[in-house]
């Protein structure tokens, strides 16, 4: 029975545009572990969702002006939210998620307008917020491989910075570690791993790959350093599942892959919940 | 100052948050070896101080430091449910003269455990940080300052809502610290604490309002100056009423974002 499964879930990856999306897939759990990791430390998961949401009228944008293309579309609109949330925040009066809010329903429905008033684009939407096995390209997966050798090189020689400037800004100011520096660093590889992982999980659930590993993680382990590896293992994983299922369901690759996220999630809840050792805090 | 070179040397040091003016004209020197207590009410400027000793805050003024500089930011102020245990604290005071690339490595972490011992804390070295009472959180990051090894080391109120065992043990190694030539600078709001234990006192209300010992600080007077009606007179002796829930409602505000 498990090896009919298994051989079928290996079946499913026989077209090459399946091997490139699974090449793609499990590239992107690298950024999206380690990247991840952080986001869920540092409650920026609404955050990260709002960039998410925030690349759908660009993407919309650049299919609909080829000069642009979608993913220079996505980065730039990417790119203007993270700067619009980071200086509005600054706003006591407006602080604490109602600027992230404002801006992930702005986006989204400036997207939607685009995209029946101005663009009569031949890209499905479900393709845009959900991604698209088909729409992965060759050039997907070089992306996919830059932003994951950058993640890992700038997470490695991040790690302790990043480790004390969350744990502790206050001190980690002058121990050196600049936290503002990290903090925009951070930030920018959010931007980055979102628009390259838009056309495997689309724009509107990126943040679920982003957050349910790393959240899955932190209730199995309770030192940050393994939490990123498990992260990791963790989202490729999910991804590979996902793909194998999405493929055999003929559904989109990013709402599989994040209800294979949200899946192996609420098990890790019941396992912390049941385990005689109790949680890991 | 008996012509020793100042650990801490300030002058006239100001610190303003937009138009309100926190700190005025702050003169002071610190003498290596002294362990000395920053006092005063709510607002009145003390972890600005700190912060501006740090480099953190913009300050008009001269202010000399001997390096390196350590510090222990209150307590509130730790993400305390981080994934991270206590030694992991500790070794992260290390992290400034690792690098870039270089991990903590065996010895490291032993240097950990044994300034987790010097605090009394070497039982729970594998404890998660957000498992530990208050004045154990408190213990750990002194340890983590201790790793810095600082010639200065910089505490904001260190002893607040702390058991009096953490208390004492604190004490003592900030005394072994002072022992050792390195000059101790502590914000508090214990009167009582601060004259039993520090060699000189700075009272501050945005401008410095005394700097003394014991004996030239806690009179009505000088207190009134600092406190303002806040001064409770008992038996002749001097004390002065603080709000006890500050520390709440700064936590509170962290946790409302």
């Amino acid at each position: 029975m498990s090896l009919t499964i298994v051989s079928g879930m290996l079946d499913a990856f026989d077209p090459p545009f399946m091997q490139r999306a699974l090449i793609a897939g499990l590239l992107l759990a690298v950024p999206l572990g380690l990247i991840g990791t952080w986001v869920m430390l540092r409650s920026l998961a609404f955050f990260s969702h709002a960039v998410g949401v925030g690349t759908f009228p660009g993407v919309v944008v650049g299919l609909g002006v080829p000069a642009i293309g979608p993913v220079v579309g996505a980065l730039a609109a990417a790119g203007v939210l993270t700067g619009a949330v980071v200086g509005l925040e600054r706003d006591e009066r407006v602080r604490g998620g109602a600027v992230t809010g404002l801006a992930l329903s702005t986006a989204m429905a400036l997207g939607a307008v685009l995209l029946t008033t101005t663009f009569g684009l031949a890209t499905p939407v479900e393709a845009i917020l959900f991604g698209s096995l088909l729409a992965i390209a060759d050039a997907d997966v070089i992306r996919s491989a830059v932003v994951a050798l950058v993640t890992v090189v700038v997470v490695g020689l991040c790690a302790q910075r990043l480790q004390s400037a969350t744990f502790d800004r206050s001190w980690s100011g002058p121990a050196g570690a600049r936290p503002r520096a990290v903090e925009a660093v951070l930030l920018g590889l959010i931007a980055g791993t979102v628009v390259v992982a838009l056309p495997v999980v689309g724009s509107l659930l990126v943040s679920g790959l982003l957050v349910l590993p790393a959240a899955t993680a932190r209730l199995l382990i309770t030192d940050v350093f393994p939490m990123l590896a498990v992260s990791v293992g963790l989202c490729a994983a999910e991804v590979v599942l996902g793909l194998a299922v999405a493929r055999e369901l003929d559904a989109p690759p990013g709402a599989v892959i994040c209800a294979a996220a949200g899946l192996v999630f609420a098990a890790a809840v019941l396992f912390d919940r049941v385990r005689p050792r109790g949680r890991a805090t | 100052m008996s012509g020793s070179v100042a650990a801490i040397a300030v002058e006239r040091l100001s610190v303003a948050f937009g138009d309100r003016l926190v700190l005025e004209d702050v003169s002071f020197t610190v003498s290596p070896g002294a362990l000395v207590g920053v006092l005063g009410p709510n607002g009145a400027g003390k972890t600005t101080l700190l912060r501006a000793l740090l480099g953190e805050v913009t300050a008009d003024g001269r202010l000399t430091l001997a390096a390196p500089v350590a510090y222990v930011p209150q307590v509130s102020d730790v993400q305390a449910a981080f994934p991270i245990d206590a030694q992991g604290v500790v070794v992260m005071g290390l992290y400034p003269r690792l690098g870039w690339w270089r991990r903590p490595s065996r010895d490291d972490r032993r240097r950990a455990l044994a300034l987790l011992d010097q605090v009394g804390m070497a039982d729970r070295a594998r404890s998660p940080f957000g498992e530990l009472s208050g004045g154990q959180r408190q213990r750990v990051l002194l340890a983590r300052a201790l790793a810095q090894e600082g010639r200065v080391m910089l505490l904001d109120e260190p002893l607040s809502g702390v058991d009096t065992r953490s208390r004492a043990l604190m004490l003592e190694v900030l005394r072994q610290q002072c022992a050792e030539d390195r000059t101790v600078l502590m914000t508090t709001h214990d009167l009582a604490e601060a004259a039993r234990v520090c060699d000189r006192m700075l009272l501050l209300n945005r401008r410095l309002i005394a700097a003394g010992t014991t004996q030239e600080i806690f009179t009505e007077e000088v207190l009134r100056r600092a406190y303002g009606a806040d001064v409770l007179m008992l038996d002749g002796r001097v004390g002065a009423l603080d709000d006890p829930h500050h520390h709440t409602t700064t936590e509170r505000r962290r946790w409302n974002g």
